[in-house]
């Protein structure tokens, strides 16, 4: 976690102070400090999510389901603060808080994804259920990550293209760019950090009736 | 210090939007934590120890 804070404290000096305003869109533009990396984090975790979802459906291991279940809520943050910050980005912008274009709608979904999947682990008495039924909807969601990322070259979109994943060089200057990147590290360092919390709760919960637990918690209390 | 507020005139969407940010993450950082204690507590409750 500090190590989020340092690169945050780094990201948002070089983004808020030191990048120059965009010669379009002003200062308005350092909306994308946050945006971005919530977005691109939004797909990243939703993977995470997946794939360890998968390796529970198919090894059964415990471990993989309790990542899974860990980074839902995570990564449904990560896709309200994307949305939430592109609206405030689009007004001044485009003039207009939403529209129904391919990449904001293809977000959204991904959004109820994250909150099915969360709903999911709730609906059911039975963890092990509930995962089993969490990773189905998680893979079969796993459609709408190309669909985002693609979103805006695929159809014509109000949202802006990419600049940074171009095959040829990104079209953003140095000083812009570098400060994205390390906010772009804080982001994935303050996820594990935060998603690694949610499992040890997890696992202390998941093995409640377990002999380790039991004598974690006797050192623990005994300790203070 | 002004114009740094000010943001050339989009201040208020540009701070407004990290308000929400700096929320969203500070909420995600401190539930969990809260509910390690609450789990820890209650587990060790349930076995006797306090």
């Amino acid at each position: 976690m500090l190590l989020s804070l340092v690169l945050f404290a780094v990201g948002l000096y070089g983004g808020l102070v030191m990048a120059p305003a965009d010669y379009q869109q002003g200062d308005s533009f350092r909306i994308i400090y946050i945006h971005v990396p919530s977005a691109w984090m939004s797909l990243f975790v939703y993977m995470v999510m997946a794939i360890s979802g998968g390796i529970g459906l198919i090894w059964h291991m415990k471990i993989a389901e309790i990542v899974a279940r860990s980074s839902a809520p995570i990564g449904a943050s990560f896709t309200f603060i994307a949305l939430v910050t592109g609206a405030i980005w689009g007004k001044p912008m485009w003039g207009t808080w939403w529209v129904w274009d391919a990449r904001l709608t293809s977000e959204l979904i991904l959004l109820f994804l994250y909150l099915g999947f969360i709903a999911l682990q709730s609906a059911f008495e039975d963890r092990r259920v509930a995962a089993r039924a969490g990773a189905i909807l998680a893979l079969v969601g796993i459609v709408n990550i190309p669909i985002i990322h693609y979103s805006v070259e695929w159809w014509n979109t109000l949202h802006q293209g990419p600049t940074v994943t171009k095959f040829d060089s990104p079209s953003i200057h140095l000083s812009m760019l570098i400060p994205l990147l390390i906010m772009s590290l804080a982001f994935t360092s303050y996820y594990f950090s935060v998603m690694l919390t949610r499992c040890r709760s997890e696992i202390l919960e998941y093995e409640a009736n377990a002999n380790w637990v039991k004598e974690l918690l006797t050192t623990k209390t005994a300790s203070i | 210090m002004n114009e740094f507020i000010e943001m050339g005139g989009y201040g208020k969407f540009v701070w407004s939007a990290y308000a929400i940010w700096l929320i969203v993450m500070v909420i995600n950082y401190v539930q969990p934590m809260i509910r390690e204690k609450k789990t820890v507590n209650e587990l060790s409750k349930r076995l006797g120890l306090k």
